[in-house]
């Protein structure tokens, strides 16, 4: 009986874990639309210390204050573009995910479109050549008609126009 | 067909051109940012020193060449570090400022006691928000500034005899050089 209720306890101890101690920050917000830019901002930021993980997923000690910063600029009634301003002051364009227009940053907005145009302009051109050799092989080859068919074919679909024919005839006599 | 010959050698130009970025991005270290704050003024402040009592703002770091080191206890490179900036402060006439990193004043006190103290003072930033006026995420960061408090460099990571002779001494000698021919004039 007592090891029977010592097996239990070890078998609902299975269900337990002790892993999920992590700290969890509560902010409150006045308004619900404070807090929609608050989520907003602090996944549009970046971390500066853990690369490629933004503001709200990072575990980072100064991820944690930045988004205390945040929320500080954010009851202060600053505007996204402020907040966007005071981080990129302090860390550089990087903490940005979604970089400014300037100077710097104009190959980020353009370069995708501009090696877009490129490919297309390119495949364009190897299309282009392709259908154009293709036409001449064809010349090459004597076989430019397409519609031309052969003896035999022309013999067959012959035959076949008849027999439609006939059976025109058949139908017309029933009805 | 001269052009359809080098035509067949564009994949080549191509893979060698892909290949140069690759072999640069070997050496990059992405975890390494550049400060937004070169080429402006140290940021303003007014906060306690690491000695009791002490109150310390952005005008006691104006006035000469200097770096502006951020150390902090939990930092095991700094500690690393810190026999370094040791020597530098040993041998060389500039001074060495602290920024006490969030940290607890008590250790870092005992820290300071134990390894020896390069710095001339060192700013007490308990909840670093200096750090943050200053782009600082992560400790040993090492500022170079110069006479007038204008911030010049910024080197993230231990400051060793390689970053030392490479990259600081000859920019602290340079804005040292400057400032000298400022007061001459």
């Amino acid at each position: 009986m007592k090891a029977g209720f010592r097996l239990f306890i070890l078998f609902l101890s299975l269900w337990t874990s002790f892993s999920c101690v992590a700290e969890i920050e509560i902010h409150e917000f006045d308004d619900p639309q404070t807090k929609a830019r608050f989520l907003r901002l602090s996944d549009e930021l970046r971390c500066p210390k853990c690369q490629n993980t933004n503001l709200s997923g990072s575990n980072a000690p100064i991820a944690k204050d930045l988004r205390t910063q945040l929320i500080r600029l954010l009851k202060e009634g600053k505007t996204d573009q402020q907040i966007q301003q005071y981080m990129v002051d302090r860390y550089g364009d990087f903490v940005l995910y979604r970089p400014q227009f300037k100077k710097g940053t104009w190959p980020l907005w353009f370069g995708p479109l501009i090696l877009l145009l490129l490919g297309l302009v390119v495949t364009g051109r190897i299309i282009r050549g392709r259908k154009a050799a293709n036409s001449d092989a064809a010349e090459d080859m004597n076989m430019g008609d397409d519609s031309a068919l052969s003896t035999v074919d022309q013999s067959r679909l012959d035959e076949l126009m008849k027999s439609k024919n006939t059976d025109e005839r058949m139908t017309g006599n029933k009805s | 067909m001269n052009s359809k010959r080098l035509r067949l050698f564009l994949p080549l130009i191509g893979f060698v051109v892909v290949c140069g970025f690759l072999y640069r991005g070997l050496m990059l270290e992405p975890s390494k940012l550049p400060s937004a704050l070169v080429g402006k003024a140290f940021p303003e402040f007014s906060m306690p020193g690491l000695k009791q009592g002490q109150q310390l703002d952005q005008s006691m770091l104006i006035g000469q060449v200097a770096l502006v080191n951020v150390w902090a206890t939990w930092c095991p490179s700094c500690r690393a570090e810190h026999r370094f900036l040791n020597q530098i402060a040993e041998q060389f006439d500039m001074p060495i400022y602290g920024l006490n990193y969030k940290d607890d004043r008590g250790k870092a006190v005992q820290w300071l006691a134990r390894l020896g103290n390069p710095y001339r003072f060192s700013v007490f930033d308990e909840e670093g928000s200096l750090g943050i006026d200053l782009g600082v995420y992560g400790a040993p960061e090492t500022f170079v500034i110069d006479h007038n408090g204008m911030i010049r460099y910024k080197h993230v990571g231990v400051v060793d005899m390689q970053v030392w002779r490479e990259l600081l001494l000859p920019l602290v000698e340079e804005l040292q050089l400057a400032a000298d021919q400022k007061v001459i004039q």
